[in-house]
């Protein structure tokens, strides 16, 4: 069955100043940038596109006589052109030859074979002729058969083979042929329609579907140039606007709205893989530029551009920056990309604008930020990325990657103690590095005292230079144990002299031998310690050098004392929980006790107060700890005691004390007035293990810091301890002085109470 | 603690690279049709027959519009095939622009010898448009064409124009002048962030015997052969436009050293100039290639470079 119907197919010609010669041929004088004997104006956006992309372009110099055909459907949006371009030689008057292209096209898909059709059947002289002349408006009609001729088995057997088909040279076939093939082939992958027919090279072999060698020379070169690895699809219909977008960016140096579009839509389209990207990139030479170190202008911008898009090469571009010597030239030109495009993504109006590249942006400031952990030598380059504001990468950390970070750092341990593996982390879900770390630091959030781990020195040292005091306390306690005076001062939350609770852990301050010597000598306060015995102590310390952590010079260096007291201001200006300046490195050697007291803000004081207040309510670690594993089991023990409170006294004492309140409680009651005389202890501490959920968590510790209070004073008054530790152990001394105690006075109190009744 | 201070202190340790010193330039091959500047960029990029003692010590082609020009080079001159006249784009974004960079040897120098002691190494990366002739000879004929405004304005993004002129072409002269005087005034309206532009003419086709016997005078030789040319530049110099300096090259080079004979089979000679293919591929050797680039990167000539 032969289906047909009128289609309208125009042309268009390579535009040249064309001359008859005496042969009654022609030459061509020069090109003149128009297309010539034009059936329709302007000519399609889609098609002039797929033109300038190459994607028509037989290699220079190789075609022969023979005219090469090319035949593609291309698409953009809604709109479908077929179009076959017959290529053929011509000469121009300085003796040379030319590929002169005639293409002809109509609209929607599916009209390669009537246009084929018409060309050999109808219109015949389809080659390139400058005298051809056509008239705008006045395309060619075609009535022709419309069906695609079949395939037969030998040719459908190569449609199993992947992308671009070549067909031997020697196997004879149409291009009709070739287009069923074609056709075949893209219902299968579902990649436009694309074919060359007797051609001896392409510029893009790889964006075709089937490729018909004019020789077997060309052949061989075609499978050569194939057998080189592409993972790309066969063609993306706007890989010209992103290379014109790519061009512009590092050529021009000036970013422009329209380019960032080109490239937001290109990150939207599916089909354009990362693959596809790196492809593009590295036409313009971007692999190149890193393995041989090409540090020009446009090489700069370009890498820059492939680390927003690629977030993952953004690591290797920063080592690769710092690795030329005399790199100044090359930052100023990075700072100035960076500020270009923040300009362009930080304030979008409306705000999903862009949304694709702001991803790509804050996803490499996720990924960059975990890689020092493995490249310490990333460090500084991070840092000078990062810290500033005004940066691109600078600028969605300080607005959205440092909120995640303090956001999972916050809800990993949801129930203190202990990490919670349910938990819904931002970080953890979007970059598998920081899942690593999360894993590797859930230990701290188990327990207590943990094996230490150097590698996250780095971080806490990246932490501490972006003033994100807490995080960086953090991990220098999971990498040293302790944290760094300087840090630790520095941090927000609860604390007294020594600890701080940060992100449900208990951090320990570094004390330098110094202080270590000194407090000895208050503790036995009173006492007053010969000169010689307190001079070469004292001397030793300075020898030894302990007065802070060993900090590395490395990163201090980087930052003048003027930048980093810049940079201090803005953070006190800007960042609530960086509420202190930085002092100078010079002070910082000084030793941490001895604080510059000139270059302390008045938040710093009124944070510091409020600390000394809080301090008092804080709990060591162990003291926790000792609390919720022997004093806790201790009282339980006393108050649910058979040999103490008979059944008989309970009841008593249930009716004496408060009918509301459970019979543990009213015990517990007891030992508050009876054993501790203290009224602010609290029972539900001591009953549940547990933080209830209306109870706040400075408020749980609180009551713990009570009773551990009140059994140092009991222990000092009772068993006169010098050294009280707040601590009950089952069946040792305090245990067995309450236990005696109450016993002593039970039967006062059941007739006290028997009394009142 | 203690290594990881090493390693954070040393962060460097694994990077042996000399060295390296970069200048950079952005480029516009401008001339006439058939002048030679495909072959000029194609004979440069691929950088056959490397003398051992060149300065130069390799070329390499970046990103894959120069590689396919290396191909290009490979498949067509080598083969004795000519290379075929480059296509006027509709636009001047969709012109070729050949990225390449060019590693000289550490030239050891009296003036800063601790510099040559470093084992230094020159950089020079060059990104060029090789423009359709058809651009330089519209000049004349099409001003005010917008396509032509169009290749104007992009040549302003250009810190160095290489006008290539055919010298076998001289009777062309007064053409050239007129058309560079178009290109000239337009060149002048923005300026390059205080830089100034350098403009390298460069004579092509020297392997011609008349003009092999003059290459090593170049300024001489543009000043006899295309007066009305020198005249333009000079003025436009001394008038603060920028610097223009001369040089001679040859694409195809010579064959022989002691009588030697052009590596080029003449197709068509004319008032337009000579138009040739190569003779012997295997002993392709161009002349003259790197010194005008070297000079557009850095204002100074290099007297090694000079030499061919």
């Amino acid at each position: 069955m032969t289906t047909s119907k009128v289609i309208a197919i125009h042309e268009f010609s390579t535009g040249i100043q064309a001359q008859r010669t005496n042969n009654g041929s022609w030459e061509s004088q020069g090109f003149t940038g128009q297309y010539m004997n034009v059936t329709l104006d302007p000519i399609p956006q889609v098609v002039r596109k797929a033109i300038s992309n190459r994607l028509f372009a037989v290699a220079e110099g190789l075609s022969k006589e023979q005219p090469a055909i090319i035949g593609r459907e291309v698409t953009e949006g809604e709109e479908t052109w077929s179009v076959i371009a017959v290529v053929s030689k011509g000469k121009d008057d300085r003796g040379r030859s030319a590929s002169m292209y005639r293409y002809f096209l109509s609209e929607g898909a599916n009209q390669l074979t009537p246009i084929l059709r018409w060309m050999f059947t109808k219109k015949k002289n389809y080659v390139f002729n400058p005298f051809d002349y056509q008239e705008i408006g006045e395309p060619h009609q075609a009535n022709v058969d419309r069906t695609s001729p079949p395939l037969k088995n030998e040719l459908v057997d190569f449609l199993t083979n992947s992308t671009p088909i070549i067909l031997p040279a020697d196997k004879s076939c149409s291009s009709l042929i070739i287009n069923s093939l074609a056709e075949q082939k893209s219902k299968e992958n579902n990649y436009p329609i694309a074919w060359a027919y007797k051609v001896e090279a392409l510029e893009k072999p790889h964006s075709f579907q089937v490729i018909h060698p004019a020789s077997t020379e060309a052949e061989q070169l075609l499978v050569k140039k194939i057998s080189s690895p592409s993972k790309t699809p066969v063609f993306i219909e706007n890989e010209q606007d992103l290379n014109t977008a790519i061009k512009a960016v590092f050529r021009k140096g000036k970013i422009e709205p329209e380019q960032l579009s080109r490239l937001e839509d290109g990150l939207n389209n599916s089909q354009i893989t990362e693959d596809y990207w790196q492809k593009l990139f590295d036409g313009q030479g971007a692999n190149k530029a890193l393995q041989q170190g090409i540090y020009s202008a446009p090489m700069v911008r370009l890498l820059a551009l492939q680390a927003v898009i690629l977030p993952a090469t953004l690591p290797k571009y920063l080592g690769w920056l710092e690795k030329r010597e005399k790199n100044e030239e090359a930052k100023k030109i990075f700072i100035e990309f960076q500020k270009q495009v923040r300009q362009l993504l930080a304030r979008t109006n409306p705000e999903s604008e862009f949304s694709a590249l702001k991803q790509k942006v804050i996803q490499g400031v996720r990924l960059l930020i975990p890689s020092v952990i493995k490249q310490p030598n990333l460090l500084t380059s991070t840092i000078s990325l990062l810290k500033p504001q005004n940066g691109l990468w600078g600028y969605f950390y300080h607005y959205q990657v440092k909120k995640e970070i303090e956001n999972d750092l916050k809800t990993a341990p949801q129930s203190i103690p202990g990490y919670q593996p349910d938990a819904v982390l931002t970080l953890v879900e979007s970059e598998p590095l920081w899942e690593e770390v999360f894993q590797d630091i859930q230990s701290v959030w188990k327990r207590s005292r943990i094996p230490r781990k150097e590698k996250y020195l780095p971080l806490a040292e990246f932490f501490e230079q972006v003033s994100y005091f807490n995080a960086s306390a953090l991990f220098y306690h999971i990498a040293w144990g302790e944290v760094p005076g300087e840090v630790f001062k520095s941090c927000q939350g609860r604390r007294n002299r020594y600890y701080r609770k940060i992100y449900g852990i208990a951090v320990k301050r570094h004390i330098s031998l110094f202080e270590k010597v000194w407090n000895e000598l208050v503790e036995v306060g009173g006492i007053i310690v010969p000169v010689y015995i307190f001079a070469p102590l004292l001397a030793l310390s300075f020898i030894l050098g302990g007065f802070i952590l060993p900090r590395s010079p490395l990163v201090s260096a980087v930052f003048d004392p003027k930048t980093k007291e810049e940079t201090s201001k803005t953070n006190v200006a800007t960042d609530t929980n960086s509420q202190t300046t930085k002092t100078s490195q010079t002070s910082e050697q000084k030793g941490e006790e001895k604080e510059n007291t000139s270059q302390t803000t008045s938040q710093e004081k009124s944070q510091n107060t409020q600390a000394k207040n809080q301090s008092q309510l804080i709990l060591e670690p162990a003291v926790e700890n000792d609390f919720d594993n022997k004093t806790r089991e201790s009282i339980q023990k006393i108050i649910n005691d058979k040999k103490l409170f008979t059944s008989e006294d309970s009841t008593i004492l249930d009716k004496a004390i408060n009918k509301d309140f459970s019979i543990q409680e009213n015990r517990i009651h007891i030992l508050r007035t009876e054993v501790f005389n203290n009224d602010s202890l609290q029972a539900s501490v001591i009953l549940k293990e547990e933080k209830p959920i209306n109870i706040s968590e400075s408020e749980w510790e609180k009551w713990k810091k009570n009773w551990v209070s009140a059994i140092e004073q009991y222990q000092k008054r009772k068993l006169n301890y010098n050294q009280p530790d707040g601590i009950i152990t089952p069946g040792k001394a305090t245990h067995k002085q309450i236990k005696d105690q109450l016993n002593k006075r039970k039967e006062k109190i059941v007739s006290d109470k028997a009394d009142i009744q | 603690m203690l290594n990881w201070l090493k390693k954070k202190n040393n962060p460097q340790q694994d990077n042996p690279e000399p060295n390296f010193v970069d200048q950079e330039a952005t480029l516009r091959l401008v001339g006439d049709r058939g002048s030679g500047k495909t072959a000029y960029m194609a004979s440069l990029a691929y950088w056959p027959n490397a003398d051992p003692n060149s300065p130069v010590q390799n070329v390499s082609p970046v990103g894959e519009e120069a590689t396919q020009l290396v191909s290009q080079a490979q498949n067509i001159l080598e083969q004795g095939l000519e290379l075929e006249p480059t296509d006027l784009s509709a636009s001047p974004d969709d012109v070729k622009d050949y990225t390449l960079s060019i590693t000289l040897k550490d030239q050891f120098s009296w003036k800063n010898p601790t510099a040559s002691l470093k084992n230094q190494l020159l950089k020079l990366n060059i990104s060029c448009k090789d423009y359709a002739g058809e651009f330089f000879a519209d000049l004349v004929s099409k001003a005010g064409d917008p396509k032509l405004e169009d290749y104007l304005e992009d040549c302003l993004q250009a810190t160095g124009i290489l006008l290539l002129l055919d010298g076998t072409a001289h009777r062309k002269d007064s053409q050239y002048a007129t058309g560079l005087e178009q290109f000239l005034t337009q060149l002048d309206q923005t300026d390059i962030g205080g830089m100034q532009r350098r403009v390298a003419v460069v004579i092509n086709k020297c392997e011609q015997s008349e003009l092999w016997i003059n290459r090593h005078q170049p300024r001489e030789l543009v000043r006899r052969r295309f007066p009305m040319v020198y005249q333009k530049l000079e003025s436009w110099s001394q008038m603060g436009g920028g610097t223009v300096d001369c040089f001679t090259t040859s694409a195809f080079g010579m064959l022989g050293s002691r009588y030697p004979e052009p590596n080029a089979k003449k197709l068509k000679r004319d008032r337009g100039g000579t138009s040739c293919i190569i003779k012997k591929p295997r002993q392709w050797r161009p002349f003259g290639l790197v010194a005008p680039i070297y000079w557009l990167c850095t204002g100074v000539r290099h007297k090694e470079l000079d030499k061919g």
